[in-house]
Parts: structure tokens; C-alpha cells; sequence
């Protein structure tokens, strides 16, 4: 064979790389059967459906090395968790096949909701790893279910906290806690089968982190874990070489906590020189007693995802992400909350954090970065007594809104965005399962905000209630401050709940409580994105289009782009090619 | 002789037009190879029949799968056409399911797709429809009439209907359909609780729309193939759905949804037919093309079924064969990123202009061109439609755009892209059987495409798995599983009710009507044929779950009545529960969400040939140095003519076997044995 101009070095360094390749395959393949298992065996619809998990592999230092993508807002949490474990296992080492549980925000955890499991990989007597996972549980107890109730105003209230301790014992199910556990929950059957579901799966990784160790040898695996780490972070460090130096602010605001109607600033200050980088947090409000508090490791999740999204798509999500932002939050801010802050509904400023984020990062990028997107997400229940099963029902729904113009395109309408992903449930299957008719489910025309790019449109649903003594509860945010627009672009149109639209038209505040009688109707409206550019800069074939299709009214145009445009509009559209189109 | 002995398959693929004839008197399969032509796709499938000699006498049908309706979709070369919905709901195209793709989570371009009717095209109808098909609001036809007469009909090939709960009870559908067949006579219509009764107005609605779209593509190629093939003197046509059924013409161009991702739908029902002809119930499949590697799974004999799947991000429900894709094939295109890692996922060189080795103005390095500088593809490999590999383009491909940048030679970047590609199909296989809760350890994997005998019994060996099956006409195994297809028509209808509600009686109703329903599609457009049999099954779950599983009994329904079905299906239902799920809870309610009906033909079993050829001993041709994956090195192989390889030759690697069109590596470790369908049955020593 030819060897023209072989350098041992560099062949050397190639199959060094070539084998970092397939061991990342072959690592992220063990983190996917972590989450096909609790998936496969979990038994409510959030893991099984919505996913909202993650599953990560750690080497013996604790340092992520791969994660399953399924849920951004969740990948901070492993490492923040992780450093927190570390500490509880200094005190307390850790026998093979035990696995710890975890969900306290203020030690490295998300919200009540969200519990961590951590898992020693022990080949014979030697520690050479952890395997871990995040998982979104429907019941842990607390003063409602799911929750996710506003007026809570105590951690305490919002369900079982578990410090770090031990679910599984040398394998075995540490019986006492099975027992705490199945005393303090609505529906122990469920949500011990997906604890169970998520150790399980910490145990498959266990396996398949062996097998792994065992194929490619566990040198080879250490070796390749610094080359994999630091491969995420020279790509980081090659995208900030691409920004300036200095100091870039971003803010954004959430409109109140539900308690008082007080708005609460967000402000980011990004402060890079060269390749090192800070993230000041500390302008950030004091905790609200409301439920939106958002803890460190959310906050951090919303910090890092920006800057990988900013940075590089191709970024493999391990420990070098953490390491190339220092991240400084004010403990008892709302985005670093003290005991015994609320924190069901941390979505709520947890999105806005990543919105400063962009912001900032948008200064630094010009014309790379997309507009401000919704940054909420309208969660609505309805529960009542179904007069026909005589059982209470409880229908619940979560919304998103419209995402920012971007720097080519429109926003794409009524989409999830960023950190937040979920799916909605069917108008089908709502009427299948509950008392209610759902009139509408329909984009908001003229919510997105005008730019040389749309910002996307937001949604409404009309939701009658077919019976009387219904409670309607939610949480919605950004329906007093607008999404903000980016390069000029206009801002998008506040979200709404209206009680009974057409006729009462009566304004329902974003968090409450609120009584409904049979045939009463809320409308849910969830606020637009922001539009990115110019508005004079607008392709008119796609405001013609916009119009056409009635994304866009006519005074919307009138108003946002101007007299002589609409003009231009109208005339392109009577062209019989171009209305066809 | 028997009149119509043979049958002929055709696949038209983007490069080349594969026809297979069978003898189904002596199970003998030939194979022809004509570059295929877009403006005229019948030309080359009739010069391809002209190339086996007899002309078409004695063929008894021809099988076809067409990738129009896929490329159609993919290609964004749908016409225009209406949607007809609830007022209320004409923006649940846009909305979807709120989710952004996986693939969009870092990247914010990237979007679920726009949908394939304009917002202004989506009229609203003034009806509704409850939960349980009971008329909230009637049909307003006045206005539905006044909307259509406002719409320029010259200008409209498609219209679909979808009302909310049309699959509880269609009677608004279909007035609709009335009205609109009396104002636009001639339309093509198609009704969302005739294509998909199922509930999730999404999904049913996009399934509506692709068919509506579609039939204007499809139908009057279907009808110029069918006069053109009976006018050459073949008498009859089937069309491949991707239900691993064939229907006729006539009923693929009313149905086109169901022809969508059909391409590899008989590969995948082929391996099942061949594995239990083989003893096997249970085994991967892999088919590894130019751009893509399809991976199927096959259980109880049957390869695995699924109801909703997806084309170019487009949801979809009907029946499939659960096939899934991972860009990784022969052309996927090798880079050195920004730094300084090699990459194999990015791109693809496609079929045009193909890799470099090709010759056909391709510049930059691929996985064939890795293959073929490595030895394990010769570069005159017969059977690959005239045209030889060239190993200085691939070698200058793999010098410019690797080596340079990271300064080595050649051979060991060749060596690192296989290395790489490998592992990526390795977590796509492997994820994917994960999915099915399968050990993937304990199974044979299939290989065919024309670039799977190189690579798949290395994968088998990277996988700890211990035998790989190389089909005969491993490079057209797909139009050999078109012989085998049966005839086939599904129905489905929703039920939606705790199983204990549900009485013996009140669902051999349903069977019945669904039987009926399928026969009387078949028997209209001639599909009939004796011997058809009515597989059903049930789709359940616990209560308040969100997805659920298909339950069969493995027992077709007949007009005589069986007793203790239901019971049946309930314990079936905590068995299959607990074998894929982990758990079952008796306490819970079990619901029948739907049932659905197979009306199917006979499969026919795999042809063995009658005498293997080539009765001598089997000869050596030569012998290379080739590398192989698994031992990171070159190895001294023995090189083979498959086609002259009598049954029962035995061959150990490192070997490489060559014909067809593929070569088949035969690492060391493995050996490869023919068997009597001439199949290389290759285990771990």
C-alpha cells in the first residue's frame, strides 16, 4: 500500500480520535438504553410520551462523559447533582448496586418534581464510574397533585423532597423507603413504577457500562473520556474565539409570581475576555414567594444551553460545556433560591434566564442569533366531577406560544422552543376523556411580532365546560410585558385568558383560581414571538403570503409596515399567479 | 410447463431499474440490471424482462415498487390542492403536536416541516361532531356550496376531508364529499374516515392530505404502467404498499398513502419468509444502500408491524412494516470537521454523482471509495450495470479532502472512516432493536443492499452477534421479496371501550364488518383471489395510558363463531404487557382502543432451487490483501466467484466473495457456508 508521507505522530493522533468516535457512539448507545429502558418500563405519560428526561454516564471523578438529549432543561442538573452526591458519598461511600434518589432543589436538584438517581459502577472492588438519571414524575405527594398549583408558597407544600439516600441497597430495594414513599403519594402504584422503571435503568447502564469497559478496555475509555471532553470544549472555545470581548447585558422580565402583581426583572451581563468567560446572574431579583423560583441548577441548564446553541450545534453535551462558562448567581435570588422557596413553576423564569442569555449572546453575534421568543408555558387544569362516571377528573394541558424571527426565516407558528419541549394532547382525546368541548384551536393572527422575519404566531384554544363546579386553575406569564423584538424587528402580542370571549369577555388573571358553571368558555391566548429585522425589509411576496393566508390582517400591515406597503401587498395579490400560489 | 410460471419484480431505484424473474416451477432466480429512466420508468422495466431471452411468455404477473409517492412527498412535488375541516380547527396542520423534530433541540433552524396546504387553502366547514358521533351541528351545505363555487377548480387537483370524530361516525364526511363531488365533479377526493379512522385529528388529517395530494401523482402512473405492461402481453400488475402487501393498480392509485415508504417494506418481509424457511423466527435485518440503511426486525416469524410513521416529517397512519433509516450507505461522504475529527453523518454523495470511485464527477470521499482502496470491493465487480471502479479519483478524493488536513496517509484515513461509520450503524441497529426489547446478541442479522454483504458481518461482529445470513441476489433482495408478497387489503375501525364492556358477539361484529369492508375494496377492482384469509387484531391498553399494543391471537377470523375471544385477548394482553413493558397490573381496566383487519393472499414460500449450480468442487479465483474492521489490520484473503459456488461449499475468512454486483467479506473468525437457497450462512467460529 502507499505510505507517502506517513507521520507516526500524526496516525497515532488520528486513530486516537477514530477511537474516541466510536467509543462516543458506543457510550451514547449505553445512555440511550438507559432511556429506552425507563421509557419502556415507566407507566406515565410524561416519561413514556413527553420524554422529559435524561440519562448521563459519569467517570470515576464524577465528570459527565455522554447524555441522552432528550430534555435540555434537564442537563445541568447532572453535573450540578453529581458535585452534590460526591459530597454525600465522601460521608457515606457507596456499595455496588446501590442506587441514591434525590430531588432537593437546593442540593443540585430542578424542582420536586424532577428526581435524580445515581448509581456506582464498580468493576469487582475498583469504582471506575456512576451512571445517573433525571426523570419528570407525575405524583410525589405535596398539597396538590401534579404539583404545579399556584398560591404554594413553601418548598414543603410541593411534595416528597429526597435528600440523597439510598433507594437500593447492594441491589435490593431499601424497603423502608419504598414504604415512606407509598404512605405520602395519590397514586402509588404509577409513581413506584417509574421509580422502579428509573432504577432499572440505572442498573441496565450499569451492565452495559461494563460491557463497554470490558470491550474496549477501561484505559482506552478513560483515555478517550479527557479526548471527548475536551473535544466539547475546543469546539466551545473555537465559537467564543469568534465573539468580542467585553460586557453584553440582556434582560428580560416575568410579569409576576401570582402572589402580588409585582414584575421581576431577569438580567444577565456576560463578560468575556478571550477565551475566559463569566455569566453575572447577580442582577437577577430577590426570590418571590410565589411557586417560580428557579433553582441553580435550571438556571445554570438555561445558561449553558444558550451557549451551546450559540457556540456550535455539533457540541456533544459532557463535562467540557461546564467548564468553559464560570456561572456567578446571588444565593436567595430567584435563580439561586434559599430554603423554603417554591419552585414548581421554574419554567416560568427559567426561560426568561435563557431569553437574557440570548439577548446577550445576540449582541455579541449580530445577525446570528434568533429574536426573543413566549419563554412561558401556560399550564391550565380543569377539575371537576364527571356527571356521568360521577368520578373527578382533572384535565390538564400545557401551551406554548410563538418563537422569535430568525436571522433567514419566519418563525416557525405554535412550536415548542429552546429548553422547553413538550407535546399537546388532541382536541380528539380531551373530548374523549372529559366534560368539555373545545371550539377552537387556532393561530392568533397579527401576534407575531412585524421584522424583515415574522416572529411566530402565538394559539388560542375556546374550552367550554360541559358541566357545572369546575375549577379552573393555571399559570401563564408574558401577558402584561410583550416578547421583544431583535435587529429592529417589532414585538410580539402579550398571551390572555378570557372568560367567556364574544359575550362577557372578562380578563382572568395569568396564575389563579377561578370557579366555572356548565357552558361557560375560557379562551386560552398564549402570547407571539418577537420579529427579527427591519420591518421595512420584509419580503413582500411573504407579507402578501402572510395575508393570504390570514396570518396577518390587513390593519396589522397598515399599522407595522405602512399605508403605501399594504398597497403594494394588495396589488400583488389580485395578480391571479400570485393568489394561486 | 405451466402458462404463467414466472413472475417478474420490479424495484426502480434512482440509479438503476433491478428486475428479478423466478421460476416457480424450478425456484431458479435470474436478475437483470437497466439504468433507469426518469421521464419514461416503463421502458427500462420491459427492456429489463427482454434481457432473460423468453420475451414475456409464461410470465404470470408482474410485481412492482414504486418510490414515486415517497420521492413525490420528499421532493416537495405535490400539486395543489384543498383541505375541508371543522370550523374551529383549520390550523391543526400547523399546530401539530407542538414538538419540534429531535434534531432541532441545539439547532433553532430546524423546523417540522410547513404543511402541504397553504392556511388560505384550509376552508372550515360549519359542523360538529361529539366524542360519541352524535350531531352537535349539522352540515351547514349552503355555505359549504357558496365556499367551493368561490374556489378556482381549474387550479385544484386534491381535496381531503377531515371533520373532528369522523372515525366515530362519518356521516358528515361523506355528505361533505357529496356536496363537493356535485360542485367539482371529476375532483379527486379523498376522506380522512375512509384512509385513517383513527383518533388524533393530526395525525388522520396529514395521513388525508398526503392521499388527497398524492392521487393526482400516482393515479395516472399507475394506469399508463398497467396499459402498457397487459398491452406487452403480461396479465396482471401488483403494486407494493408498505404494509408488505400487494394490491392492484386500481386500488394503489385510490390508496396512494398506503404506497408511501413501500421501498423496503419487501426486503424486510422477504428475510421473514427466508427465516422461516430457515427455522428462524426472530432475526435484525439490515439493507445497506447508496444514501440510507434500513433496519427492520422480524418476531414470531412476522416482521414487525407498525401503525404510524412518518415521510419527510409527515405523520402517517397505516399499516407498515417498522422499518427504520439512518443516513449511512456507501455514498455517505467523509469530512475532517472543524477540529480536526472525521465525520461521516453530514452529507451524502447520492446517487449523483455517486462516490468518486464511480467516476462520474464526484470529488470527494465516500464509504465505497473507503471499500474500494481498502481491496474489500474489487474494482471490477460484474453485475454492477457496466461501469467499473476507479481507484484515482477515490484515492485523490480521500488525499485532498482527509490526509491533507490531518496529515496521513490514505489507507489509515480509509481505514478511520470505516471505523466510524461502523460504530454510527451499530447504535442505529442496535438503538433501534432496543426499542423492539430485544437482545440483539441472541439473533442472526440479514444483510442485503448492494453495500450489506461488505460491511454486514463485520457489524454482526461488532454487535456480539454470531451469524449473518447474505442472501442470494443480496444486491436485489428487495424485487426477490416482490415474488413472495401476498395480496392484501386492511381496515381498521376505533372501539375505545373498557374490554369487560365488550361482549364476544359485539366484536365478531366488528370483525365482520371490517372482513367485508376489505373484501368488497378487493372485489371491485378484481384483487379478489381464492384463498384469502382475515387476520385481525386488537390494539389495548391499561386505562389512561397513551399508547398502547398490538394484541393478536394468532387465530384469523372466520364467520363462525368463537367464544371467549375477548377473555383471551385480555390475558394475551398482561402477557405481551409484561414481556415488552416490565410489568402487568391486573387491578387496572383494559381497554380495547381499536381493532384492525388484514385481508391477506398466500405468501409463498422462499424458492429453493431445484439443483444448486456449479455441482464441482468450488474453485479459488485468487487471493488480495484486504482490511478488515475487527482486527484493525490487512489480512491475505481468499477471493471467490459466488456465482459458481456449489451448496455446501464451506469458506473461512478472511475471504471476500464476489458476484452480484456486492462482495461479501468474510472476516477472520467467521466462516461462510452456502446453503441450499445458496445463501452465505456465515458464523462465528
Amino acid at each position: 500500500m502507499p505510505n507517502n508521507h506517513l507521520s507516526n505522530a500524526a496516525n497515532t493522533d488520528m486513530r486516537d480520535r477514530v477511537q474516541a468516535q466510536v467509543i462516543r457512539y458506543a457510550l451514547e448507545l449505553v445512555a440511550e438504553d438507559m432511556a429506552m429502558t425507563l421509557m419502556r418500563t415507566a407507566r406515565s405519560t410524561v416519561i413514556k410520551e413527553v420524554q422529559d428526561l435524561s440519562c448521563a454516564l459519569f467517570d470515576r471523578h464524577g465528570r459527565v462523559i455522554v447524555q441522552s438529549k432528550h430534555a435540555p432543561m434537564l442537563l445541568a442538573g447532572s453535573t450540578l447533582t453529581m458535585s452534590e452526591a460526591l459530597k454525600h458519598m465522601e460521608r457515606t461511600p457507596l456499595q455496588p448496586g446501590d442506587v441514591l434518589i434525590a430531588n432537593d432543589p437546593f442540593r443540585g436538584g430542578q424542582h420536586i418534581m424532577d428526581v435524580m438517581m445515581i448509581s456506582p459502577v464498580f468493576r469487582s472492588e475498583e469504582l471506575i464510574g456512576y451512571v445517573g438519571s433525571v426523570a419528570h414524575h407525575s405524583d410525589l405527594g405535596g398539597a396538590s397533585p401534579g404539583g404545579v398549583a399556584g398560591g404554594l408558597t413553601e418548598i414543603y407544600a410541593e411534595g416528597l423532597c429526597f435528600p440523597f439516600v439510598r433507594l437500593y441497597i447492594a441491589g435490593e430495594e431499601n424497603p423502608d423507603l419504598f414504604a415512606m414513599i407509598e404512605n405520602n403519594i395519590r397514586v402509588p402504584h404509577k409513581t413506584l413504577g417509574d421509580i422502579r422503571a428509573q432504577a432499572s435503568s440505572c442498573l441496565t447502564g450499569i451492565r452495559r457500562y461494563l460491557e463497554a469497559a470490558e470491550r474496549f478496555g477501561l484505559e482506552t475509555i478513560e483515555r478517550t473520556t479527557d479526548m471527548l471532553i475536551a473535544e466539547t470544549e475546543d469546539r466551545l472555545k473555537l465559537g467564543l474565539d469568534k465573539l468580542p470581548d467585553g460586557e453584553f447585558t440582556g434582560e428580560d422580565v416575568v410579569d409576576d409570581d401570582g402572589i402580588t402583581d409585582d414584575p421581576i426583572p431577569i438580567r444577565v451581563k456576560i463578560i468575556k475576555k478571550g477565551r475566559d468567560v463569566t455569566v453575572d446572574l447577580a442582577g437577577c431579583a430577590d426570590q418571590v414567594p410565589g411557586n417560580i423560583n428557579c433553582p441553580l441548577a435550571t438556571t445554570l441548564a438555561a445558561v449553558q444551553y444558550g451557549f451551546m446553541i450559540a457556540l456550535d450545534k455539533h457540541v456533544t453535551p459532557n463535562q467540557g460545556v461546564f467548564s468553559v462558562v464560570d456561572i456567578k448567581t446571588r444565593k436567595g435570588s430567584i435563580v439561586d433560591p434559599v430554603k423554603p422557596a417554591a419552585t414548581a413553576a421554574r419554567t416560568n423564569v427559567s426561560l426568561k434566564v435563557q431569553e437574557a442569555i440570548l439577548i446577550a449572546l445576540g449582541k455579541m453575534m449580530p445577525g446570528k442569533m434568533m429574536a426573543p421568543s413566549h419563554a412561558q408555558i401556560s399550564h391550565v387544569a380543569f377539575v371537576g366531577r364527571d356527571p356521568e362516571t360521577g368520578r373527578t377528573f382533572s384535565y390538564n394541558d400545557i401551551f406554548g406560544g410563538g418563537s422569535g424571527g430568525r436571522p433567514t426565516q419566519d418563525g416557525r407558528d405554535a412550536q415548542d422552543t429552546h429548553m422547553a419541549r413538550f407535546k399537546n394532547t388532541p382536541t380528539e382525546m380531551i373530548e374523549h376523556e372529559y366534560p368539555v368541548r373545545i371550539w377552537s384551536y387556532e393561530l392568533l393572527p397579527d401576534s407575531g411580532g412585524a421584522g424583515k422575519y415574522r416572529g411566530a404566531l402565538g394559539l388560542a384554544r375556546n374550552v367550554e365546560v360541559l358541566t357545572d363546579g369546575v375549577v379552573f386553575s393555571r399559570y401563564g406569564d408574558r401577558q402584561r410585558n410583550p416578547v421583544p423584538g431583535a435587529e429592529g424587528g417589532g414585538v410580539g402580542q402579550p398571551g390572555r385568558f378570557i372568560l367567556n370571549p364574544g359575550k362577557d369577555d372578562a380578563p382572568l388573571k395569568s396564575k389563579g383560581v377561578d370557579p366555572l358553571k356548565k357552558g361557560d368558555i375560557v379562551r386560552i391566548e398564549t402570547p407571539g414571538g418577537g420579529g427579527y429585522g427591519m420591518a421595512a425589509d420584509r419580503d413582500e411576496a411573504a407579507l402578501a403570503a402572510d395575508l393570504r393566508d390570514g396570518k396577518v390582517t390587513e390593519e396589522f400591515i397598515a399599522a407595522e409596515f405602512g399605508r403605501q406597503k399594504l398597497a403594494l401587498v394588495l396589488a400583488r395579490l389580485e395578480e391571479p399567479a400570485e393568489a394561486a400560489k | 410447463m405451466a402458462d404463467n410460471q414466472y413472475r417478474i419484480g420490479i424495484d426502480v431505484g434512482g440509479t438503476f431499474t433491478d428486475v428479478v424473474r423466478l421460476n416457480t416451477d424450478t425456484g431458479e432466480l435470474d436478475s437483470a440490471k437497466v439504468p433507469t429512466d426518469y421521464a419514461d420508468p416503463v421502458a427500462p422495466m420491459l427492456a429489463g424482462i427482454g434481457l432473460f431471452g423468453a420475451g414475456v411468455s409464461g410470465i404470470g404477473s408482474l410485481r412492482h415498487a414504486t418510490t414515486l409517492a415517497t420521492n413525490a412527498v420528499i421532493e416537495n412535488k405535490l400539486p395543489h390542492g384543498v383541505l375541508l375541516t371543522t370550523k374551529g380547527f383549520r390550523d391543526v396542520l400547523d399546530i401539530g403536536r407542538i414538538q419540534r423534530p429531535e434534531a432541532g433541540i441545539y439547532d433553532f433552524d430546524i423546523d417540522n416541516p410547513q404543511p402541504l396546504i397553504n392556511r388560505a387553502d384550509r376552508l372550515e366547514v360549519v359542523e360538529r361532531m361529539d366524542a360519541r358521533g352524535d350531531v352537535v351541528i349539522p352540515v351547514d351545505e349552503d355555505k359549504l356550496r357558496h365556499m367551493l363555487r368561490e374556489l378556482n377548480s381549474s387550479d385544484i387537483f386534491g381535496i381531503s376531508i377531515s371533520l373532528l370524530f369522523s372515525f366515530v361516525n362519518p356521516v358528515h364526511e361523506k355528505q361533505v364529499s357529496e356536496v363537493v363531488s356535485e360542485e367539482m365533479p371529476g375532483v379527486y377526493v379523498s376522506l380522512s374516515s375512509d384512509v385513517s379512522p383513527e383518533i388524533r385529528e393530526f395525525e388522520r388529517t396529514s395521513t388525508v392530505v398526503l392521499d388527497a395530494l398524492l392521487k393526482p401523482v400516482i393515479a395516472p402512473y399507475l394506469e399508463t404502467l398497467e396499459q402498457r405492461i397487459t398491452a406487452a402481453g403480461v396479465p396482471s400488475v401488483w403494486i407494493m404498499m408498505a404494509s408488505g402487501g400487494l394490491t392492484s393498480c386500481a386500488l394503489a392509485a385510490s390508496r396512494p398513502v398506503n404506497i408511501v415508504n413501500s421501498g423496503p417494506a419487501a426486503g424486510v418481509l422477504a428475510s421473514a419468509n427466508l427465516g422461516r424457511a430457515l427455522g428462524i423466527n426472530a432475526l435484525i435485518t439490515i439493507d445497506m444502500g447508496g444514501t440510507s440503511l434500513d433496519i427492520g426486525v422480524v418476531e414470531n416469524g412476522q416482521p414487525v408491524q407498525k401503525f404510524e410513521g412518518q415521510i419527510a416529517g409527515y405523520p402517517l397512519r397505516v399499516p407498515m412494516i417498522d422499518v427504520s433509516a439512518v443516513a449511512a450507505g456507501g455514498g455517505s461522504l467523509a469530512l475532517v470537521d472543524e477540529i480536526g475529527f472525521i465525520q461521516v453523518d453530514r452529507e451524502s454523495a447520492g446517487s449523483v454523482p455517486g462516490p468518486a470511485c464511480y467516476g462520474r464527477g464526484g470529488t470527494r470521499p465516500t464509504i465505497t471509495d473507503a471499500d474500494l482502496l481498502l481491496n474489500r470491493l474489487g474494482s471490477d465487480l460484474a453485475g454492477r450495470g457496466g461501469f467499473s471502479l476507479d481507484r484515482v479519483p477515490a484515492a485523490a478524493a480521500f488525499e485532498v479532502e482527509i490526509c491533507t488536513h490531518l496529515q496521513i496517509d490514505v489507507p489509515s484515513a480509509a481505514a478511520g472512516v470505516l471505523e466510524i461509520i461502523q460504530a454510527r450503524m451499530v447504535k442505529a441497529i442496535a438503538g433501534h432493536t432496543l426499542e423492539q426489547g430485544l437482545d440483539i446478541r441472541a439473533l442472526p442479522l440479514l444483510v442485503y443492499g448492494g453495500a450489506g454483504p461488505t460491511h454486514g458481518v463485520e457489524l454482526a461482529e461488532a454487535m456480539g452477534m454470531n451469524r449473518a445470513i447474505i442472501p442470494y441476489l443480496a444486491g436485489n433482495f428487495s424485487a426477490v421479496g416482490l415474488m413472495l408478497c401476498p395480496v392484501r387489503w386492511d381496515s381498521a375501525a376505533m372501539v375505545m371501550r373498557p374490554a369487560e364492556d365488550m361482549s364476544d358477539a359485539g366484536l365478531a361484529e366488528v370483525l365482520r364488518k371490517l372482513d367485508s369492508e376489505a373484501r368488497v375494496r378487493m372485489a371491485t377492482t378484481g384483487d379478489e383471489e381464492s384463498g384469502l384469509v382475515t387476520h385481525w387484531h386488537a390494539h389495548m391498553r391499561y386505562a389512561g395510558q397513551s399508547y398502547d399494543l398490538a394484541i393478536d391471537l394468532g387465530v384469523p377470523w372466520t364467520a363462525r363463531p368463537a367464544e371467549n375471544l375477548i377473555s383471551a385477548l385480555v390475558a394475551e394482553f398482561h402477557t405481551q404487557h409484561k414481556r415488552r413493558y416490565a410489568y402487568r397490573s391486573e387491578e387496572e381496566t383494559v381497554e380495547i382502543v381499536q381493532i384492525r383487519v388484514s385481508v391477506r393472499g398466500e405468501e409463498m414460500e422462499f424458492p429453493a432451487p431445484a439443483h444448486v449450480q456449479g455441482d464441482g468442487a468450488a474453485v479459488q479465483t485468487g487471493q488480495r490483501d484486504v482490511y478488515f474492521t475487527g482486527v484493525r489490520e490487512n489480512r491475505q484473503a481468499s477471493v471467490w466467484q459466488r456465482p459458481s459456488l456449489p451448496g455446501g461449499t464451506e469458506i473461512p475468512g478472511p475471504a471476500v466473495i464476489e458476484g452480484e454486483g456486492s462482495s461479501a467479506l468474510i472476516p477472520p473468525g467467521w466462516t461462510a457456508t452456502v446453503d441450499r437457497f445458496r445463501n452465505l450462512d456465515v458464523r462465528r467460529d
